[in-house]
C-alpha cells in the first residue's frame, strides 16, 4: 500500500509540465512537498484556505453538493486542489511548457 | 457577556387604531361618454416634449461624502500544528509527518486523488483548452483605426483643503506608485501659508495617499530613483533640494541648504545614470543646472550656467532660465535644457569649456518649452512642447524643427512620447484635455482627444509600459488613464515607416536650410557686387549693363546667355585670327605654330561641351533624387540647378583657357584646368575674382549652396568674353600687340 503510493506520486511528478506536487492535511499542515519548503509553507497555508471557502461556497449554493476539484488557472501556470475530507492534494503544472 | 438593548414606545406614538370592515361594492358616480366631445377633438401635430418624473424641489441634497476603504488581511503561513509539536523543531515536524504517511486513510485517500488529479494533469497535456487562435495579430493598425480610447482608471484628489496644482507627476520603477508634488506656482501667490505636503499614491487606491512627504517648502519637481522605489528626489519652490526615504520616513532623508541651493523654483530634477546610482541634477529658472550626490546634499558637485553667449564668461545674468531637463540614460554625457525664453539648449556634461558644454541651441517656441523629450525609439529625434504647439526636431536640423502640430487655440501644458509605441505621443492642454496624436497616421489633427476634467492640466506623465497616462491638473487632480491597446501596441512596420519618415523630413528640412543659407549668401554677394560692378563701370560700361541685365534675368536664362555670347566671341576671334593669319602669313609665315595650337582651344571646349552635356549631369542628379523616393520638389529643382552648374563649370574652365591664348599665345593651351599663370596674362580686374570662381565651381556641382558663387562665375563669364573681345581688337591690330603680347609671354614664364 505504501509503495502504492510513492509510485503514483512519482508518475504524478513524471509527468509533462509538473512543476510540484503537495499534500495537506486538513490543518495546513504540509505532509509531503517537491518544492523547497518556505514555497511549500506558502502553497499549503493559502491553498488550504482557498480549498475550505471554495468548498463552503459550493455547499452554501446547495447543501447536498461539494467540491470534488479545484482548478486555479494563472498566467504563468495551472494550480490544481484535489480535495479530500482529511487531505489536499495540490499539483503545480505549467501546461504551456 | 451579553448584550441586550431595549427599545420602548409608547402606545400613543403610534397613532390611531386601525379597524378595517368588508362593504359592498356602491356606485357613487356615472358619467356616459359624449359624442358631442368627441367631435370637438383637434388632432395636434406631434410635440416632442420633456417631462420630469420626479418633483421638483427648491433645494437638492446628495450625501457626497467618500466611503473610504481600507484593505487588511492577515497571512496564515504555517499551519496548524497540534499543540505538543514545534513548527520550528524539524525533527518533531518530519515525526509527524512520517506518521500521518503511515495512517491508512491517508494512503487511501492519496491514491484516490492521486488518479483524479492524473487525469486533470493529462487533460491538460493533450489539449490546451484556453489556446488562443488569434492572438497577436491585433497590433498592427494605425492608431487612428478601430477601438481606439482611453478609460479613467482611477483620480486621485489632493487631499488638503486648500487647492494647489499638480506641479508634477512620476511613476515608480515598478509603475505600482505614482507621485505627486502639489504646489502652486503663481507669481507671489496670496495663500504662501499652503500646505506644503506631497503624496505618493497607490495606483490601485484613491482613496487614501500610500504615504506623506513633508518637505520643507512645497515641492514643484519629484522623481523617483529609477533603481529603488523607496527613494525619491525633489526640488522646492525656494531652490533647496531633497531626498526621501520611505523607510524612514516622511521627513526628507537630506536637504540642500538655502544658499548653496537654486535661486528659484527647482523646475526639474533628474536622476543621473551614475555608477553610484546617487547623483542627480536639477534645474531651475534662476538659469543654473547644478548636480547632487543625495548621499552628501550640502553642497552641489558641479554647476553649469546656461549663459548661450560664447563670446564672454558665462554670468548669471545673461544666463537663460531652465523649465526643463531632458536626460535619456542610454547618453548619459548628453542632455538638453528647455528655457523660459522658448530655445532648446543641447548640452554636453564631459565639455570642459563653455562653448563644449552647450553643444547646440534650438530657437524652439514662442514662450516657455513645458517639455523636451527625445523619442525612445529614435533619440536622434526629440519633440518639444511649448506656447500652443508641438514640434519634433532632428538634432541635425538646428533652424527649424522637422513637423510639428497647428498651433492650436489652447497652450500646451505638457506632453510625452508614447514609450512603447514611437509614433505616438500625449500633449496636455490649458483647456482641461489630454489629445493623443499618431505622426504616422495623421499630423494635421490628434487622432485622439480626451476631456479629463475641467480644470487646465499642469502636467503629464505616461508608465513606462506605455498603457497607462497620469495627467495632473491645476485643482491638484491627477486623472489616470488606461489607453488602448491600438496606442500601447506597436505595429509591424511602425518602425521602418517612421524612419523613413523621420530621414524625409530631416533631408527636406537640410534642404530647406541649404537654401536659407544660400539665399543669405547670395543676399551678402549682391551687396559686394554692387560695389565691384562700381569699380569696375570705370572700365567698361557694358559689364554694368550686364550687371543691371542679370538682376533681371534668372541664373539659367543668364549662364545661355553668357555661354552663346562666348561662343559668339569664340567664332569672332577665330574669325579674326583667320583674317590675322592671313595677313600674318603674307607678311611672315611664322605664327602658323600658334594658330594651329589655338584652333584646338575651341574644339576642346566643344568636346567639353560634349562629355558633359546637360542631360548626362543631371541624368546623375536625377535616378539619385528617384532612389530616394520620397525627396520633394525643392530637391529636384537643386538638383536640376546643380546640373546647371556643372554644365558651366565645363564651359568656364574651356573659357579659361581660350581667354589664356588669346592673350597669351601661349602653346599649352591644351591644359584643362585655369592655372594661376594662365591669370597673370589676363587682362582685366577679375582675374582675382576668377581664381575664386573657377575653383569653387568645381565643389559647386556638389554643393546646390553655392549657387550665389556661380551667379557670380557667371559675370566672371562676361567678363571673360569682354576681355576676349579686347584681345580680338588687340590682334586686329596686329603690328602694336605683338610686342605686347611677348612681352606678357615673357612675363608669364618667368612667373611660372
Amino acid at each position: 500500500m505504501a509503495s502504492e503510493v510513492e509510485e503514483t506520486l512519482k508518475r504524478i511528478q513524471s509527468h509533462k509540465g509538473v512543476i510540484g506536487t503537495i499534500i495537506v492535511n486538513s490543518e495546513g499542515i504540509p505532509i509531503r512537498s517537491t518544492l523547497e519548503n518556505s514555497l511549500t509553507v506558502q502553497y499549503s497555508g493559502l491553498i488550504s484556505q482557498l480549498n475550505d471557502k471554495a468548498r463552503s461556497t459550493v455547499r452554501d449554493l446547495d447543501p447536498t453538493n461539494d467540491l470534488t476539484f479545484l482548478r486555479i488557472r494563472s498566467k504563468k501556470h495551472e494550480i490544481m486542489v484535489a480535495p479530500d475530507k482529511e487531505y489536499l492534494l495540490i499539483v503545480i503544472q505549467n501546461p504551456n511548457e | 457577556m451579553e448584550f441586550q438593548y431595549v427599545y420602548i414606545k409608547k402606545r400613543s406614538e403610534f397613532g390611531r387604531q386601525c379597524f378595517f370592515t368588508s362593504e359592498p361594492g356602491a356606485l357613487s358616480c356615472d358619467i356616459p361618454p359624449d359624442p358631442e366631445l368627441a367631435a370637438q377633438f383637434i388632432h395636434v401635430n406631434p410635440v416632442h416634449r420633456g417631462t420630469q418624473v420626479g418633483c421638483e424641489m427648491s433645494e437638492h441634497e446628495v450625501s457626497t461624502d467618500r466611503a473610504e476603504f481600507a484593505t487588511t488581511g492577515i497571512n496564515h503561513a504555517e499551519g496548524g500544528w497540534a499543540r505538543d509539536i514545534n513548527p520550528q523543531d524539524v525533527e518533531q515536524t518530519t515525526r509527524f509527518k512520517k506518521k500521518v504517511e503511515k495512517d491508512d486513510m491517508y494512503m487511501s485517500s492519496v491514491l484516490q486523488l492521486g488518479a483524479l488529479m492524473e487525469h486533470c494533469i493529462k487533460q491538460n497535456n493533450t489539449l490546451d483548452m484556453y489556446e488562443e487562435y488569434f492572438g497577436g495579430e491585433q497590433d498592427g493598425g494605425p492608431a487612428g483605426e478601430g477601438s481606439t480610447g482611453a478609460k479613467t482608471v482611477n483620480v486621485f484628489r489632493d487631499p488638503c483643503p486648500q487647492r494647489r496644482a499638480v506641479s508634477s507627476l512620476s511613476w515608480s520603477p515598478d509603475a505600482t506608485r505614482l507621485a505627486a508634488a502639489y504646489t502652486s506656482l503663481r507669481f507671489q501667490s496670496s495663500a504662501r501659508d499652503l500646505p506644503v505636503q506631497s503624496f505618493v499614491w497607490d495606483v490601485e487606491n484613491p482613496s487614501r495617499p500610500d504615504y506623506t512627504l513633508t518637505p520643507p517648502d512645497s515641492l514643484v519637481s519629484l522623481e523617483f530613483n529609477p533603481k529603488e522605489s523607496f527613494v525619491l528626489a525633489g526640488g522646492t519652490y525656494r531652490g533647496r533640494v531633497c531626498v526621501f526615504d520611505r523607510r524612514r520616513g516622511a521627513l526628507p532623508v537630506d536637504l540642500s541648504p538655502l544658499e548653496t541651493g537654486h535661486a528659484d523654483p527647482v523646475y526639474s530634477t533628474v536622476w543621473v545614470n551614475s555608477k553610484s546610482g546617487a547623483e542627480i541634477f536639477t534645474a531651475s529658472t534662476d538659469g543654473m543646472v547644478l548636480w547632487w550626490d543625495t548621499r552628501k546634499l550640502s553642497e552641489p558637485i558641479e554647476s553649469l550656467i546656461l549663459d548661450v553667449n560664447k563670446t564672454q564668461e558665462p554670468s548669471l545674468r545673461a544666463a537663460q532660465g531652465a523649465t526643463v531637463l531632458e536626460y535619456e540614460t542610454t547618453i548619459p554625457t548628453k542632455f538638453m535644457i528647455g528655457t523660459e525664453q522658448g530655445t532648446v539648449i543641447q548640452c554636453n556634461r564631459k565639455g570642459k569649456t563653455q562653448t563644449e558644454k552647450i553643444a547646440a541651441v534650438y530657437q524652439a517656441h514662442l514662450g516657455p518649452v513645458q517639455q523636451v523629450q527625445r523619442n525612445p525609439a529614435f533619440l536622434k529625434n526629440f519633440i518639444t512642447i511649448g506656447d500652443w504647439s508641438a514640434k519634433v526636431w532632428s538634432e541635425d536640423c538646428k533652424e527649424s524643427a522637422i513637423f510639428w502640430t497647428n498651433p492650436g487655440e489652447v497652450r500646451l501644458t505638457g506632453g510625452s512620447w508614447s514609450p512603447s509605441r514611437p509614433s505616438v505621443f500625449f500633449t496636455s492642454k490649458a483647456d482641461g484635455t489630454v489629445d493623443v496624436w499618431d505622426v504616422l497616421y495623421q499630423q494635421r489633427l490628434p487622432v485622439l482627444t480626451i476631456q479629463v476634467g475641467d480644470s487646465p492640466l499642469e502636467t503629464l506623465r505616461v508608465q513606462e509600459a506605455g498603457a497607462l497616462l497620469a495627467a495632473g491638473s491645476a485643482d491638484g487632480q491627477i486623472t489616470l488613464l488606461e489607453l488602448s491597446d491600438t496606442l500601447v501596441n506597436s505595429g509591424k512596420n511602425d518602425r521602418l515607416v517612421l524612419t523613413a519618415m523621420f530621414e524625409r523630413e530631416t533631408r527636406r528640412e537640410k534642404i530647406l536650410e541649404g537654401k536659407n543659407r544660400e539665399a543669405r549668401l547670395l543676399k551678402k554677394m549682391k551687396e559686394g557686387n554692387s560695389a565691384v560692378s562700381e569699380r569696375s563701370s570705370t572700365i567698361s560700361p557694358g559689364l554694368t549693363a550686364s550687371a543691371r541685365l542679370e538682376k533681371e534675368q534668372t541664373e539659367v536664362e543668364l549662364i545661355e546667355d553668357a555661354q552663346s555670347t562666348f561662343f559668339d566671341t569664340v567664332c569672332q576671334v577665330k574669325s579674326a585670327r583667320r583674317d590675322v593669319q592671313m595677313s600674318q602669313m603674307a607678311e611672315k609665315g611664322v605664327v602658323a605654330d600658334l594658330d594651329g595650337a589655338e584652333f584646338q582651344a575651341p574644339d576642346l571646349a566643344a568636346a567639353d561641351e560634349a562629355d558633359q552635356p546637360p542631360d548626362a549631369v543631371s541624368g546623375t542628379a536625377v535616378p539619385g533624387s528617384a532612389s530616394r523616393q520620397s525627396a520633394t520638389k525643392v530637391s529636384s529643382t537643386t538638383g536640376k540647378r546643380s546640373s546647371t552648374i556643372a554644365k558651366k563649370s565645363s564651359t568656364s574652365t574651356a573659357a579659361a583657357d581660350v581667354s589664356s591664348t588669346a592673350a597669351t599665345k601661349a602653346s599649352s593651351t591644351g591644359a584643362p584646368v585655369p592655372e594661376s599663370e594662365t591669370e597673370t596674362a589676363s587682362p582685366t580686374d577679375a582675374t582675382e575674382t576668377e581664381t575664386a570662381g573657377s575653383s569653387s565651381l568645381v565643389t559647386a556641382v556638389d554643393d546646390p549652396a553655392a549657387l550665389g558663387r556661380a551667379l557670380s562665375v557667371a559675370e566672371q563669364i562676361a567678363r571673360v568674353v569682354d576681355s576676349l573681345e579686347e584681345a580680338v581688337d588687340d590682334l586686329l591690330d596686329p603690328t602694336s600687340e605683338e610686342t605686347g603680347a611677348t612681352e606678357d609671354q615673357s612675363t608669364e614664364q618667368t612667373e611660372s
